[in-house]
Formats: C-alpha cells, sequence, structure tokens
C-alpha cells in the first residue's frame, strides 16, 4: 500500500501507535484502540505482525515471505519517515497473506452497504443470477473481461460512477465480512475467473447466458 | 437444560414448519432441505468444486445475497447435511461461515470422548458453532424421536433408513446412537430462546444476587451483584486475585468481569478466559453467549493446556514440530517405550513380566517433573547432583533410582521429539519455553490477549504459574480466582503456594474475597467453616468467613437440617442405611434421586455403593468402570471375534440370549475348527462341515453368521461395531426392550463406550480392531479410563442418585450429599509415598522443605486429603449425611479424624430413626458350571495354583481350553525362550549340571524359535536372557542332579502332585528341591498354598530333615528358603483341600484383580461362560 492508497484515518492509526511506544506494549496499544475504536482490529492484527515481523532471526520470516531487514539506523520508530515505510512493509504481509487483510487496503465496495432485497433488486435489473452477483460482489471476475455496458449498467443499478465498478473488480479477490475459519487452516480466498467462465457456471438459463455473453 | 437442546428444538420446531407445507410422506432430505430454504428466502447453489465463490471449502453460507453454496461433487446424501449444516448456521449465528468437509460432518459426537489426546479439545466459540451447526444439521434431518421409531417401530436398520431419507449413513446411525442409548430429553415446556439479547447492563443490586445459577434460557441482560461480586467485577488497575469459597458465585463474577470489560469498550477478542477443565471452559463459552451472543464467539476461552496447543500449532517452526500436533497420553507413551527398556539396562525399575507397570511410575515422575518444567537434562543434573552427596546405602539407592528416571526421560523425549509429538506436560512446558524465549512472540501474545482471566488458580503448577506470568506479563489486566482450600490437585504439582506466592509473581497485586454463600443453608456453611478452622491450607490465608445467604432469608420457623453422622455395625449396614436415607429424603422432604449424590473417596468404594444401592432398588448414575460392564465386554468381543482367527471371543458371544449357543457345542465348534485348520468367521460359513453340533447351536451360529456376515478385520472399530448393533443384530432392539432398573445406564455405557470407539486413533502394529482392543488394555492397567466413568452431558438428568468420587464432585452442588466411609485409612486415605520421587531441588514447597522429604510429601498428602473432604462437604444445599461402619469384613475401623474436627466424633443420632433397606440377597450367588467327568484323581499343584490365582482363568484355559488373547510382547518371548531351556533341563536324566555352552546352544535353539528374534533390541534382551542362563549355570557350577520325582499330598478330595524345577542331592541323607524364578527376589515370599504343598510333600517323602526347599531367583541370584511352621503348612493344605472341593463342585468364580485382570488372555470375555453342561475326558 502506498500512503495514497490507504485509508487516511487507519494511516493515523497506526502511525499513533507506532510513534507512541517502542517497544509496542499491550498497554500502548490498549491506548491506541482507545483512541481509535473503529480499527480495533486492524490495529491489534497490525500490532502483531509488527513484532512478529520485526523479532524474528535474520532470516525467517512468516508464511515464507521474506522481508528486508531493517538497518538499526532506519528502524527507530518514532521518525516517521520509517513509519510510511513500516506500512509498506505490513502492507506486503498482508497482500502475500491473505484476502481478508487486503481488503482492508481496497477501495470501497459498493454492494456493501445493499441489504439482501436491494442487492437482489439490483440483479434483477442487470439480469444476473446470485451467483455471479455474488462473484461481483467479492472481485472473483476479471476486470477486464467485464463488458463495458454492464459495468454501466451496474453502476446506474448501484448509483455510482463506472469507474468506482472498474476500480472495485480491479482491486484482489475478497471474502465477505464476518468470516469464520476453522482454526487449523486460513481462508483463501478464490481465484478471479473471467467473465464468460462465470457466466458458464451461473444459474441462468441458456438464453440469459447467451445475452449476457453477447453483450459487449 | 443441556445447551446441545436448545438447540435440537429449534431444529425440531423448523422442521415442524417446513413439513406442514411438504405433500409427500416421508420427505426425502432434499425435499426437506428445499422447504426449509425457501421458507428463509434462500436458493442453494450447486457449485463445481474448485469454483472461486467456495473460497475452498464445501459449503458457504452467503446471507448477502441468501444463498447456500456448496460443492456439486460431494454425494448427494452428504450434500443435503452440508446444507443444513449451513441452514444450521443461518438459524443460530450471525456472519457469513466458510465451513469445511469436517466441520460439515453432521455425524459428529455431540462431546469429545474424555479420554486421550480428545481431552485437549478446543472449545473456542468457532468449534461450539460449527458442533451446534452439526447437531442443528442431524436433528433438521432426522429428529432423534424419528430415528428412535424407524429403528424400533418399523424395525428399519441404519442403511435401509439412510437410502430411504438420502442421508449420510454415518448421520443416521449418529442419531440412532443419541435417541437409543441416551434418555429422551425433558418435556418440551419451554419456548426456544431468541437469538440476539441487548447489551447487558451490570447494575447496583436491590437485593443480593441468587446462589450459583445458570443464566435462564431467556436470558436476561442484567447480572446483578453482591457488593463483594461488584467490587471484584469492577477491578481495575491492577493483578487480582480473588478468593472465592464455595457456593459464592464465582463463575457468575467471572461472567460479570467479562461483561463488564466488553461493556467498558474492551474489544472480546482481547480476552481470555483460561479455565481448568473443558466442562468449566463450556459453561463459561455458553453463558457468556446467552448474554452476548455477538461478542462472544471472540473471546478465547480453554484451558491452559488448550491454549498451549494453540500457540504450539501456530508457532510450530519455531519448536520444531509439525503444524498438526499428535498428543500422546500415558498409553501412547508406553506403548513406545514398554520395548525399548531393555536398552536402558534398568536395575531398580524393572518388572519382566509388565514393563507397563514400571513404565507407568516413571511417566508419572517425569510428568511431575514437567508440572515443574524440568528437562530431561535438568533431571540428570538433579539426579546425579543427589547421588553425589548420598551418604547411606538408602541415600544412594534413591539417588540412583531417579537417574534411572532420568535415562528414562531423556530416552522418551528423545522419542517424542523424534516423531515431532508432545505429551500433555510438554503442552504448558514448550509453550512456556516458546514465551520465555523468543520476544517476538512473547510480545504478540501480550498484544493479542491483553485482559486475562484465570479460574481455579489453586489448581494452577508452577509450570502453569510460569506460563501465565509469560501471557500477562506484569499482570495488569490480570484476574485470576480460586479458593486454596479446594486444591485437590497436588499429584498434578498443583499447589496452593502459587496463590500465596501470587503478590511476587505479579506485584502490585490486590485481593478480594466474596464474602456471600449462595448455596448452603446455615447449617452446612457453619460445618464447612468449622472444618476450614482446622485445615493445614488455613494457616497461610484468612479466616474463612462466609456469610449464608440462606440464612439471612429464610423464614424463622423454616426447618433446619444440621449434619448428621452414622454409626453401624459393618459396611452392609452401612450401605443399608445410606439407601435408607435417600428414600427417606425422597418420600419425606421431596427430595429428588436426581439431587442427591453418594461421594467416595475412592472408585473400589463407588462400586460397593453402586452395587449395594441397585441391589436395593435405587437408580443410580454410575458407570463405573466403563470396559469392566458386561454390555461393553459383549462389544469387545465382537471386535475381538471379528480380528481373531480362532474364536476365543465366543466364549462370550455364545452367551447372547440370542444367540444361546451350549457350552458343550461350542467346544465342539472351537475344536473342529481348529482341526479343519478354519478361522472362525469361515467356520460360521461352513457350518455343515462342523458335525456334531446340536439343532440349537446350528441355529445360533447361522444367526451369529448373518449378523457379521459384512464384519472385516481391516474396517474400523467403528464400522464394525454400528453395522452390526444398527443394522444386523437384533442386540440394541432386545436391550432397549427389555426393561429393567440397569437398562438406562447399560445404554449410557454403550453409548459413552461408542463415542470413545468413534474418536480413539490408537497408534501400534494389527488390524484396527487388534490396536483398539490393545488400547483398553493399556488403559484399563494403567488406570488411564478414569474419565471414561463420568457420566455423559445428555444423561445427567436420568432419575437416579448421583456416584462420584470426591474429585468428580468439584464444582457440582446437591440438595443432599451422602459421604459414607468415613473411617481411618479411607477418608483421609493411607499416605503412600511415590514409587519414583522427585530429585532433591525439583520442587520446592512454600514452607522450604525439599519435596524428597517424606514427611514433606505426607504432609502435602493430608493436607490434600482435607481440602477434598473440605469440597465434599461444601457440595451440599441443605442436607449432609456421614456414614461410617464399625467393622470391615473381620477388621475394626476407627473413626476418621474428620469427624472429631467437625465435631461429630460423638454422633448426633443414637439409634437410627430410619430402618435400613437390606438388600434381597446379601451375596449373588455365582454359577456353578457343571461338569461331566471332573474325576480329579490327581491334580498337578500347578493347577491348583492357576485355580487358585483365579478360578474364572482356570477353568477357560484349563478344562475348557479356550484360545486366549495376549499380545506376545518382547519380553514374554524371552521368557518363553528361558523357560523352554529350564524345561529341558527337567527332563535330563541323572548326572552333572551342564556346562554353559551346551545350555547356551539349547537358549540358541529356543531364541530363534520362540525368543524375540529378530527384534529391534534383540541385542538387550538376549543379554537379559544370557545373564539369566549364566546365573542359572553359578548357581549350580559342580553340582549333580537327579531325575525329576513329583512330590504328592493325598487329600480327602484328591491327590496333588507337585513338580519341582531341580533335584540336586546334596549327601547321602540330604536333597535340595529347587525351584527357579526368572525374576529378582524383590519382597518376594514363599507364602503361597504351593509352596505348603511342596513343603508338605517334602516332609512326607524325607521327613522334617531330609531336604532342603529353595526358591532361586535367576536374575539376581538370590534365593528364598522355604521353611513353613507346622500350622503354617497345615493352613495350606487345608485351603488345598478346600479348592480342590470347589474345583470338583464346577465352581469357579472370576477373582478380579485391577493388576491381574487387564493382563489376563481372557480380558473381554470375563466371567461369561454360556449354559451347558461340558463333559471332560476323565483325568488320569
Amino acid at each position: 500500500m502506498s500512503q495514497k492508497n490507504s485509508s487516511p484515518a487507519l494511516q493515523d492509526a497506526f502511525q499513533d501507535l507506532l510513534a507512541n511506544g517502542d517497544p509496542l506494549d499491550a498497554t500502548i496499544l490498549e491506548a491506541t484502540i482507545h483512541r481509535y475504536p473503529q480499527f480495533t482490529t486492524e490495529l491489534t492484527e497490525f500490532a502483531v505482525e509488527w513484532v512478529l515481523q520485526d523479532q524474528l532471526p535474520e532470516g525467517n520470516s512468516l508464511e515464507g515471505n521474506s522481508l528486508e531487514r531493517e538497518t538499526p539506523e532506519d528502524s527507530h520508530l518514532a521518525d516517521t519517515s520509517a513509519v510510511p515505510a513500516a506500512l509498506d512493509r505490513f502492507r506486503q504481509q498482508l497482500d502475500a497473506r491473505d484476502a481478508a487483510s487486503a481488503r482492508r487496503h481496497a477501495p470501497p465496495n459498493p454492494f456493501e452497504s445493499l441489504s439482501p432485497a436491494e442487492l437482489l433488486d439490483v440483479a434483477a435489473t442487470v439480469g444476473l443470477d446470485k451467483i455471479l452477483l455474488a462473484k461481483l460482489r467479492d472481485r472473483r471476475i476479471v476486470a477486464d473481461t467485464l463488458p463495458a455496458s454492464l459495468s454501466q449498467d451496474l453502476a446506474s443499478a448501484l448509483q455510482v460512477p463506472a469507474a468506482v465498478i472498474n476500480a472495485h473488480l480491479a482491486a484482489p479477490a475478497s471474502v465477505p465480512a464476518g468470516l469464520s475459519f476453522k482454526s487449523t487452516g486460513h481462508p483463501e480466498a478464490g481465484s478471479k475467473e473471467s467473465f464468460t467462465d462465470a457466466v458458464q457456471r451461473s444459474s441462468l438459463d441458456d438464453e440469459a447466458k447467451a445475452g449476457l455473453l453477447t453483450r459487449e | 437444560m443441556e445447551a446441545l437442546e436448545l438447540v435440537r428444538r429449534r431444529a425440531r420446531s423448523k422442521r415442524r414448519e417446513v413439513l406442514v407445507n411438504v405433500d409427500e410422506e416421508p420427505a426425502t432430505s432434499w425435499q426437506l432441505i428445499d422447504a426449509c430454504c425457501r421458507r428463509q428466502g434462500y436458493d442453494v447453489f450447486p457449485l463445481a468444486p474448485g469454483d472461486t465463490l467456495l473460497n475452498g471449502a464445501e459449503a458457504v453460507l452467503d446471507r448477502g445475497v441468501e444463498a447456500i453454496f456448496f460443492n456439486a461433487e460431494v454425494a448427494r446424501d452428504q450434500a443435503a447435511a452440508v446444507v443444513a449444516h449451513e441452514l444450521g448456521h443461518l438459524e443460530l449465528h450471525e456472519g457469513t461461515l466458510v465451513c469445511s468437509l469436517e466441520d460439515t460432518d453432521a455425524s459428529t459426537p455431540d462431546e469429545p470422548t474424555p479420554a486421550g489426546s480428545q481431552r485437549v479439545a478446543s472449545y473456542g466459540v468457532r468449534e461450539r458453532q460449527e458442533l451446534q451447526a452439526n447437531v442443528y444439521a442431524r436433528e433438521l434431518l432426522l429428529p432423534r424421536h424419528e430415528a428412535r421409531r424407524l429403528f424400533l417401530d418399523e424395525e428399519l436398520g441404519a442403511s435401509t433408513i439412510a437410502a430411504r431419507c438420502q442421508l449420510p449413513l454415518d448421520l443416521v446411525r449418529q442419531q440412532l446412537c443419541e435417541s437409543l442409548l441416551t434418555p429422551p430429553p425433558p418435556a418440551e415446556s419451554t419456548p426456544p430462546p431468541a437469538k440476539s439479547t441487548p447489551p447487558p447492563v451490570i447494575s447496583a443490586p436491590e437485593a443480593p444476587a441468587n446462589s450459583e445459577p445458570n443464566l435462564p434460557e431467556s436470558a436476561t441482560p442484567e447480572l446483578s451483584l453482591d457488593p463483594f461480586q461488584r467490587a471484584a467485577a469492577e477491578h481495575d488497575g491492577s493483578p487480582l486475585l480473588l478468593e472465592a469459597g464455595p457456593g459464592t458465585g464465582k463463575t457468575r463474577t467471572l461472567i460479570a468481569r467479562i461483561l463488564r470489560l466488553i461493556n467498558s469498550g474492551v474489544d472480546p477478542a482481547s480476552i481470555l478466559a483460561l479455565t481448568f477443565s473443558n466442562k468449566a471452559a463450556r459453561e463459561i463459552t455458553d453463558r457468556v453467549a446467552d448474554v452476548l451472543p455477538h461478542q462472544a464467539p471472540t473471546i478465547w476461552t480453554g484451558t491452559l493446556h488448550a491454549f498451549g496447543l494453540e500457540l504450539l500449532r501456530q508457532h510450530h517452526h519455531l519448536v520444531r514440530l509439525d503444524d498438526t500436533i499428535r498428543i500422546y497420553d500415558r498409553s501412547d507413551a508406553i506403548a513406545l517405550l514398554e520395548e525399548a527398556l531393555p536398552a536402558l539396562g534398568l536395575k531398580h525399575h524393572q518388572n519382566l513380566y509388565e514393563p507397563a507397570l514400571v513404565l507407568r511410575e516413571m511417566l508419572v515422575a517425569i510428568s511431575r517433573a514437567k508440572d515443574e518444567l524440568v528437562d530431561a537434562e535438568a533431571y540428570q543434573a538433579l539426579a546425579a547432583q543427589m547421588r553425589a552427596q548420598a551418604s547411606t546405602d538408602k541415600e544412594r539407592q534413591t539417588a540412583d533410582k531417579a537417574l534411572e528416571v532420568a535415562k528414562v526421560y531423556e530416552m522418551y523425549q528423545r522419542t517424542l521429539d523424534w516423531r515431532k509429538a508432545v505429551d500433555f506436560g510438554d503442552l504448558i512446558m514448550k509453550s512456556t519455553r516458546l514465551l520465555e524465549s523468543h520476544t517476538a512472540v512473547r510480545t504478540a501474545v501480550r498484544l493479542r490477549h491483553r485482559h486475562v482471566l484465570v479460574d481455579e488458580y489453586q489448581d494452577v503448577n508452577r509450570a502453569s504459574a510460569r506460563l501465565l506470568q509469560q501471557i500477562a506479563a506484569e499482570g495488569r489486566r490480570l484476574w485470576v480466582v480460586g479458593d486454596s482450600r479446594q486444591a485437590i490437585y497436588r499429584f498434578r504439582g498443583a499447589s496452593a503456594s502459587n496463590m500465596v506466592r501470587f503478590g511476587d509473581d505479579f506485584p502490585g497485586a490486590e485481593r478480594k474475597v466474596l464474602g456471600i454463600n449462595y448455596r448452603s443453608s446455615g447449617e452446612i456453611v457453619d460445618t464447612v467453616t468449622r472444618f476450614a478452622k482446622t485445615m493445614r491450607v488455613s494457616d497461610q490465608m484468612l479466616d474463612l468467613q462466609l456469610q449464608s445467604h440462606h440464612r439471612a432469608t429464610r423464614r424463622p420457623d423454616a426447618p433446619s437440617y444440621p449434619p448428621e453422622i452414622r454409626i453401624l455395625s459393618d459396611r452392609e449396614q452401612e450401605v443399608s442405611a445410606v439407601a435408607a436415607r435417600i428414600v427417606e429424603l425422597r418420600d419425606q422432604q421431596g427430595v429428588a434421586l436426581a439431587d442427591q449424590a453418594v461421594l467416595c473417596r475412592s472408585n473400589a468404594q463407588l462400586n460397593r455403593l453402586s452395587l449395594g444401592l441397585e441391589a436395593r432398588g435405587l437408580p443410580v448414575l454410575h458407570l463405573g468402570s466403563l470396559f469392566e460392564r458386561d454390555e461393553v465386554r459383549d462389544m469387545l468381543s465382537l471386535l475381538w471375534l471379528v480380528s481373531d482367527a480362532r474364536g476365543g471371543a465366543l466364549m462370550r458371544i455364545a452367551a447372547f440370549p440370542h444367540y444361546a449357543i451350549p457350552l458343550e457345542d461350542l467346544r465342539t465348534y472351537l475344536s473342529k475348527i481348529r482341526e479343519l485348520k478354519l478361522s472362525t468367521m469361515d467356520g460360521l460359513d461352513q457350518l455343515d462341515k462342523i458335525a456334531g453340533l446340536s439343532p440349537d447351536a446350528v441355529v445360533g451360529f447361522e444367526r451369529l453368521n448373518q449378523e457379521l456376515a459384512d464384519a472385516e478385520r481391516t474396517s474400523t472399530p467403528w464400522e464394525i461395531l454400528a453395522h452390526y448393533l444398527f443394522d444386523t443384530s437384533v442386540y440394541l432392539r432386545n436391550l432397549i426392550c427389555h426393561r429393567s432398573p440397569r437398562q438406562p445406564m447399560q445404554c449410557v455405557a454403550l453409548y459413552q463406550f461408542l463415542n470413545f470407539v468413534r474418536q480413539a486413533r490408537p497408534g501400534g502394529r494389527g488390524y484396527p480392531p487388534t490396536r483398539l482392543l490393545d488400547k483398553v488394555r493399556r488403559l484399563v492397567l494403567l488406570a488411564e479410563e478414569r474419565d471414561l466413568r463420568q457420566i455423559p452431558a445428555t444423561a445427567l438428568h436420568l432419575d437416579g442418585v448421583k456416584l462420584m468420587t470426591l474429585h468428580g464432585s468439584k464444582g457440582l452442588e446437591f440438595e443432599a450429599v451422602h459421604i459414607p466411609a468415613m473411617t481411618t485409612s479411607s477418608l483421609p486415605s493411607n499416605f503412600r509415598p511415590p514409587r519414583c520421587p522427585p530429585p532433591n531441588g525439583m520442587v520446592t514447597g512454600a514452607d522450604g522443605l525439599e519435596a524428597a522429604d517424606r514427611e514433606a510429601l505426607r504432609e502435602s498428602h493430608h493436607a490434600e486429603e482435607e481440602c477434598l473432604f473440605f469440597v465434599g462437604l461444601s457440595r451440599s444445599k441443605t442436607h449432609l449425611h456421614l456414614y461410617r461402619s464399625r467393622k470391615a469384613g473381620a477388621v475394626q475401623r476407627n473413626p476418621s479424624r474428620f469427624l472429631t474436627a467437625l465435631g461429630l466424633a460423638t454422633p448426633r443420632v443414637h439409634a437410627d430413626t430410619v430402618a435400613p433397606i437390606d438388600s434381597p440377597m446379601t451375596t449373588e450367588p455365582d454359577v456353578l458350571v457343571a461338569i461331566d467327568g471332573l474325576g480329579l484323581q490327581s491334580t498337578p499343584g500347578r493347577d491348583l495354583a492357576a485355580y487358585e490365582r483365579c478360578p474364572r482363568r482356570y477353568f477357560y484355559s484349563h478344562l475348557f481350553g479356550l484360545p486366549g488373547t495376549l499380545r506376545v510382547g518382547a519380553f514374554l518371548k524371552t521368557h518363553r525362550a528361558i523357560y523352554e531351556v529350564l524345561d529341558w533341563l527337567k527332563a535330563k536324566p541323572a548326572g552333572p549340571f551342564p556346562e554353559l555352552d551346551e545350555i547356551t546352544t539349547k537358549l540358541e535353539k529356543a531364541w530363534q524359535r520362540v525368543g524375540p528374534a529378530g527384534h529391534a533390541f534383540e541385542y538387550q534382551y538376549r543379554s537379559l536372557a544370557d545373564t539369566i542362563i549364566a546365573n542359572l549355570v553359578k548357581a549350580h557350577d559342580g553340582l549333580q542332579l537327579d531325575p525329576i520325582e513329583p512330590l504328592t499330598v493325598a487329600l480327602p478330595a484328591g491327590t496333588v502332585t507337585v513338580e519341582p524345577d531341580l533335584w540336586i542331592p546334596l549327601s547321602q541323607d540330604r536333597t535340595l528341591i529347587r525351584l527357579l524364578k526368572t525374576g529378582r527376589k524383590g519382597s518376594f515370599k514363599a507364602d503361597d498354598t504351593i509352596y505348603g504343598l511342596f513343603e508338605a510333600g517334602a516332609r512326607l517323602r524325607y521327613g522334617l530333615d531330609g531336604f532342603d526347599l529353595e526358591v532361586l531367583h535367576l536374575t539376581d541370584r538370590r534365593r528364598t528358603i522355604v521353611n513353613m511352621s507346622v500350622q503354617r503348612v497345615i493352613n495350606r493344605i487345608e485351603k488345598s483341600q478346600r479348592l480342590l472341593f470347589d474345583m470338583q463342585a464346577g465352581a469357579f468364580p472370576p477373582k478380579p484383580d485391577p493388576m491381574t485382570c487387564p493382563r489376563c488372555p481372557y480380558f473381554f470375555v470375563c466371567p461369561t461362560i454360556p449354559r451347558g453342561t461340558l463333559t471332560l475326558e476323565p483325568s488320569s
């Protein structure tokens, strides 16, 4: 994540955390959470990742990702110029790890705030079924393969600019909120597929499928 | 009500709603699923495996688009269960959930089996949610009452039901298991709870709270607390140790603390609630979820062992483990070590016949060392230091024993590490070391778990205390609760000294106390307080000052029930008195049986009370030793039958009422299949070749063949038994339809056993049934099956008196408590020093005494006994009855000193006002075996000795010739080889004792034939055998041997002949009669009946002075001279006469013994003998 892509408030929270304590401890984290309660989970996960990466022996890393070690000169956390670097490093870890973390840095999801009924309205308007709708919501369709007209129709139904739809689809695949996982495994956000494949795998009838596939 | 029963109710309610709209009867699973989904407005979509929406799982519940996606390649019946599982989540839980195939296994039992590594189950909310969804799915698709009806009324088997309803077979089996073998739930009278409740508010109470309640099902959002509880729940800013006496609302206060933290804005995910039992973890999870269903899922609740396991899993790469960690329990550990034991050359800890017993003691010592964070290297160093400082023989011997334990510890740990496995002690020790040595991990844990709560802090051992220090840092947000007077796990290293040291471990700590007892009457509270004053542990604490809420709130004219002691003449009278009091409380005071408990110090006492109360017509909730119950042995015999070609298991199975194969026919069958070289199962298939069977026997065998037709020894034990019980046989129908007072517990026992079978994963060699049978033997021998005696949660509401040990009663409460056996040596129990005491310096008590100091250990034992009694006393709400008998058999019994401490040494009740209830039969007569031809003209002495050891085993092996089962390990093979040499020696004609070379050649031949040739540790076993043979030769160097002549003793009932091993002429007038034993002398005494017969026989032949009789122990070449007094010999002869007489009368009663029985080849069939007469050839 570069500074320009991250949510400013979240970045402030991270900077606040790192600026207030070296080394990090539970009291500092609690205090930061108190100031930014909306980022409780993010701050906790960040803090845990931070200490685990920063203090493992050289060459060791979580999940096989190798990271460049900070030199002592640039490891001073109170120096704000080091914080974006730290945040960048954090982002790399999250990107490499799981889609749930990546989601935190992704553009807003235009589907997220809709109720099930509203989502179904959108699907009906645009001519999609629930499978396609879910795949679009979760960014499982390669953005470039979506017909422009469909993108336009979606934007219209969702009352957002088309660019938002494109940006949403261009972001990494995500897993919906409130996810629970079995403790021995990590969730695997499914890979993306082409629009054609997604239509073929939908529950639409042949006519509806053909209608979608001929769009441009 | 059991929490899962609420889930089942909701499922049944949903099913009823939906079935109204389904026209077809019976509905298939898919029709039902379809109807459920339509009702919820959900669609179900099968997706290709690997479809991106599945996220690598088998099913996804997506509330956002109101859909359930599932893997289309899952079999249709399984798919129905998978979707039903997701419907369970929809009904019960929030959020989108992704479930793997393992999560959606709707046949998963409700409870993990409380044995082995399954004890460290994770009780996180995620696991609970998956379990709830599985239970919901099962009940939705096939409600228990429906499963029961189909099985019993329509007589359909599991396979037929599964095919008809299109359900997975294992789901059907699980529902049948639960519906047939567990008691029906309480009637459905209250509606199910709402899914979510508003967040709670903790408000100042108007009046003190009720006694330790479970939150009601329609949970109120408020927890009212008394001032003590509120002060504790609201504590802030420093570590807190809350001393909570019995009945003061400890768990309630802990829950309130959690709620208060969350209400004040603390992230629930930062709360870590640690308990010391899975049951307590479950209770906290359920109670918090009742009030905060959305927040509860993220609180980590569980035992310290489960937390340690999770730490090790997460950071396995740092501790050289894999991410799937294998946990070894004690029986696994023994299986690992026993055959390698000779490699260590142990001297002090050696048992050539049953190395498991020696290993068990050493593993206890090793576990204790891990409780103190002492690794193998440190143990060795301490033992070596002890040896260096030893100045007496006794001290040197103690140190040498410790050094041997160190050797075993080192080998054991190396084996575990090589296998990347851990044991229970490692879960704490390794995780403590991980946190102590890895700053990053320690900091990460502290960042994630910022608020730490610990229940039962008095049960913390040193290792756990250090782990907590690593987790909680300086403890600013640490909150612990405990009661030093209830510290009853010292044998696990738990010590009240950790409560004393809390302030040192966490500087700045505060202490608070809960002061109001809500459980018990004023009289009980007074009794408990009085006893507390006399407890050793009270020296280190403030006085127990409890206010009784009941006293404060009861009416002035309400009756009072002071505790009472009853003194009876003997044990039978004692049981009668207990029974009478139970009935009186039920009939005159309205105290239901289920609200009464009998608490005993030991399992042996429990068994006695259980049998006695049942004989007097009282239903009891007591499983006892699971693997010794008849119905469980029936199942074990079936497994034995399937896995062993020789058919010994038929001794029990033939007696199943629906086979009813007579005894003589059984022998005919077994000898014929041996002759024809057929396996048992092949013989059943080829009955036409087995001549001489009666028509009844043919019918029985044919039925057995049909019912076991598909059983394969390569199948899992669960598959074999489930198929037999739920598909092919009438065993279960017969059990359920035959009502008797014992039937409910028989069913519960089977349920518990099947749960165990389903979840056990024994390692080792052989087919799956054989491995399980071996595991069962080890568990019984090592007394590791204690946890299986617990009544499963689904059966706790059975109407019956609860019987449990004092240990087992911890945390529970009953309207009436009965504590029998209040005598010295019973309660408190006698101190038995550990067989492998820890080396000096390993454990230091709070008073600085070295733990190896015997007096310190004794003191610690007595302190724990006091705590145990304190726990027992404080379980009572209203009625407390103590009992003791003046005699146990012929032995006088003195009153327990605890009675003096209670002021009850002089009984309050002099003449019993309640007539005792006697058993209709004082003793159950044993079945006599009708035997024709048992003309015992002459009985070998060794046969008589075998009969004396266990008449039933003697019948099986000597009279019937029943094939047994016993894994012949390397030790036994070594013995067989040695005994072949000794037999050869006995048969030699007169002459000089053979030279070493000649005997060694014989040994070599025997070794190749029957010894452990080719074993991984063959060298060590052979060294052992060579030592024994060398000692044999040394002891007889230069001596002559005469041919063996049997000695004869004529008795009225017949003649007994005894044969010595060696006959050595010492002079013209004197003969040395020698008996050989392969082991060490140890504490051996030649006092048994057989030695009396040798004495008598020798005296009859030689007179008093013409012989020497001795036993030579070949491992250490020590001798035991046999020289009984005349009276002793006469007693032994009279005993022999009685034994012969009983044998001829056909009396072959079993002689149960906890050490011998698990090693008996007939363990699984004993004590069954099918009906009928056995005809023997007359003996010469």
